[in-house]
């Protein structure tokens, strides 16, 4: 196992080994850098994995305190997961590609009251790394794979989709091998995908770029170490990344260049917790965008109450989408559009997420029809306010003497119509299959954290370049979905591993250049 | 109602400190505990074990908190008070409107979302809606009905 010295200010520092960390550190690594990968969370085996949503929420969640504001749940504003792997471990695999005018939300939706801006890149500059990105996940319906064969749930929507004249209905684009690829499994239909793949079907940092690194003797993986603070030089290049080891201990690793992924609410974090003399508000902050315009998606769930069985839980988790909403059309009444996609739940997820706060009967006469519950989950673009973002409390400490993070979140004026014609599609899909009841509810946690340290073209609009690369400071990299000019309407993982090909691309580059 | 013995084995399986009897004051609450966890999830045909179980699982989990008890003690007051009587007393329609009454209360929020937490996660409860839990170990639905829907209209192509 390869170690490398804390004194050696040649490697490349990664925090965070999830979609973003974990590509990135591999690319690296694969091209000849030496790169040490801070993870605050611990390592699990594939055997550590049990169908046990109670005991993997444990072992995988971010139960750090935070605070969230505004619609946020204010105990829990976000369903993230401290463990190697991170949010890939709990992710649900929808790998679906932003569609062009999704690059450009400023001119596509010259939407009011909104800090959007366009992307400094465009989908054709991505589109060689989302191809890259595809063959690296396994994402069904490339690369060979066939579709990922539909479950109950992903055939009544197709079925309903079919009634209502959709078009774009599919189960490509899940990163879940739908045959064996890449050393992995094919699906065995488990279900429990957001507890953890057990047999490693569903694409995860922790068994591929992880291991894959290792494997090149360029790559040194510190679990249970805790980024605390960024430091630099008297130049203001960074120089070395201060972090709590699992004992508490605090360590000091000298690196060449720093790589946050953090995602989105512990990368800006983590820039904001390293001010300075220099840097009075934090690092890359100087025109004052960290942790500004944070975006999550407009999110609605939707239960239908359907006339036969449907057990939802047997199979993916989501297994499929259709993508005939994701075009942007103001006659529907908002900018921008959305996915609709098959989801599952358990009874316990049921109670909480779709009948949170609910009792009595209107609980349990839903609960009584657990079986024949069919569920979507609809992902929708976000539009950018620069008020949505993260701050740091100014009393409240973690276990590491961290301020805490306060989140906070408000709708744009665009969401309640996006959400209100999302939940009546959902409600006509359910009814053309004759559901007796459709339950639509908001889901008040993001799982989907972007934004709050963006790219931009002009620096005073964001914090880092099309490159990832802070628009202040040559040498440290934004490298996870805190990178995103606007959501879109897809699911982010796909883009942040596009977005992590492509960042470490850049980097050998410069590196040979003598840039970096 | 519950026996005096099947009282001290709960009070064992809850992790009652030490060898201390349940007081008469704690076995009343417990009942009450576990008659509002039957107004919370008013299943039929779920045996009322199920809902001890649940209540013995909340209380060993509130009781570690510093405020539980001073929260337990405001908590079923305010109970008997939006009755107009002692809680237990009341017919189901009275308890119902007098939870109702106190549905906003921290005691209610704290009560009701632990135990929403371990009734929808306990295997009766699960048996009883048809959900069977952990698959991995047999083989996941790949050969088990996870595409065996068959009440959908054929596609007409």
């Amino acid at each position: 196992m390869t170690v490398f010295e804390q004194t050696d200010d040649s490697v490349v520092v990664v925090i965070g080994s999830g979609a973003g960390g974990g590509v990135l550190a591999n690319e690296l690594a694969q091209a000849g850098v030496d790169v040490v990968c801070l993870e605050a969370g611990g390592r699990l085996s594939l055997s550590d994995i049990v169908n046990d949503e109670r005991v993997m929420d444990e072992r995988m969640t971010w139960h750090d305190q935070r605070i969230g504001e505004g619609l946020l749940n204010p105990h829990f504003p976000a369903w993230m997961c401290k463990t190697v792997g991170g949010t890939t471990m709990h992710w649900t695999a929808t790998s679906v590609r932003l569609a062009a005018h999704e690059f450009r939300a400023k001119t596509t939706y010259a939407i009011a009251n909104s800090s959007a801006i366009d992307w400094p890149l465009t989908r054709d500059e991505l589109e060689p790394f989302y191809v890259q990105a595809e063959a690296k996940m396994g994402v069904s319906g490339t690369n060979g794979l066939p579709p990922l064969p539909m479950n109950n749930t992903m055939k009544l929507l197709a079925a309903g989709a079919r009634i209502l004249g959709y078009k774009h209905v599919t189960s490509t684009g899940v990163a879940i091998n739908s045959a064996p690829y890449d050393g992995r499994p094919e699906c065995q239909q488990i279900g429990f995908c957001k507890s953890g793949c057990v047999i490693g079907a569903k694409w995860s940092t922790l068994y591929t770029e992880i291991p894959k690194a290792e494997a090149t003797g360029h790559f040194e993986l510190r679990p249970n170490s805790m980024a605390l603070q960024i430091e630099h030089d008297e130049a203001g290049r960074i120089s070395a990344v201060v972090y709590a080891d699992r004992g508490g201990a605090i360590k000091r690793q000298r690196a060449r260049a720093v790589c946050v992924a953090g995602n989105a609410i512990e990368t800006a974090r983590l820039l904001l917790n390293s001010n300075s003399a220099m840097f009075p508000d934090g690092l890359a902050n100087g025109a004052g965008q960290v942790g500004k315009s944070y975006l999550k998606h407009v999110v609605v769930g939707a239960l239908g109450f359907m006339p036969g069985e449907v057990h939802s839980y047997r199979g993916a988790q989501q297994g499929g989408h259709i993508a005939d909403e994701q075009r942007n059309d103001v006659s529907r009444g908002f900018a921008g559009g959305y996915q609709i996609e098959s989801a599952a739940f358990s009874p316990l997820s049921v109670a909480r997420i779709a009948f949170g706060g609910k009792w009595g009967p209107d609980l349990t006469d839903a609960m009584e029809d657990y079986t024949r519950i069919a569920a979507t989950f609809i992902t929708g673009e976000d539009v950018s306010q620069s008020g949505n973002g993260i701050r740091l409390h100014p009393e409240l400490k973690d276990q590491h003497g961290l301020p805490v993070p306060i989140v906070h979140y408000e709708d744009h004026e665009n969401a309640g119509p996006m959400r209100a014609h999302a939940a009546n599609s959902a409600k006509a899909l359910f009814e053309s299959l004759g559901a007796r009841r459709v339950a639509p509810f908001k889901v008040n946690m993001a799982t989907h954290n972007l934004g709050a340290c963006r790219m931009s073209a002009a620096p005073k609009d964001g914090v880092c370049n099309r490159w990832g690369r802070a628009h202040e400071i040559d040498n440290l990299y934004i490298s996870d979905g805190s990178q995103f000019s606007s959501s879109g309407s897809a699911n982010p993982t796909l883009t942040i591993v596009a977005l992590a090909i492509r960042q470490a691309a850049h980097i050998r580059a410069a590196m040979a250049a003598g840039a970096l | 109602m519950l026996t005096g013995a099947a009282l001290a084995g709960l009070a064992v399986l809850a992790g009652c400190s030490g060898d201390e009897q349940e007081t008469p004051e704690e076995a009343k609450n417990f009942d009450t505990l576990a008659a509002l966890i039957v107004v919370l999830f008013p299943h039929q045909n779920i045996n009322k074990s199920v809902y001890e179980d649940v209540a013995n699982l909340v209380r060993a989990k509130l009781s570690s908190r510093e405020d539980w008890a001073r929260l337990q003690e405001e908590g079923l007051a305010a109970l008997s008070a939006a009755a107009g009587a002692l809680w237990p007393s009341l017919e189901m329609e009275g308890r119902i409107k007098a939870t109702k009454a106190i549905s906003e209360t921290r005691f209610f929020q704290t009560v009701y979302s632990s135990a929403l937490f371990e009734f929808y996660s306990h295997p009766v409860v699960w048996a009883h809606v048809g959900y069977p839990g952990s698959s991995a170990e047999h083989g996941g639905y790949i050969n088990r009905g996870f595409d065996d829907i068959d009440w959908l209209p054929e596609a007409s192509q």
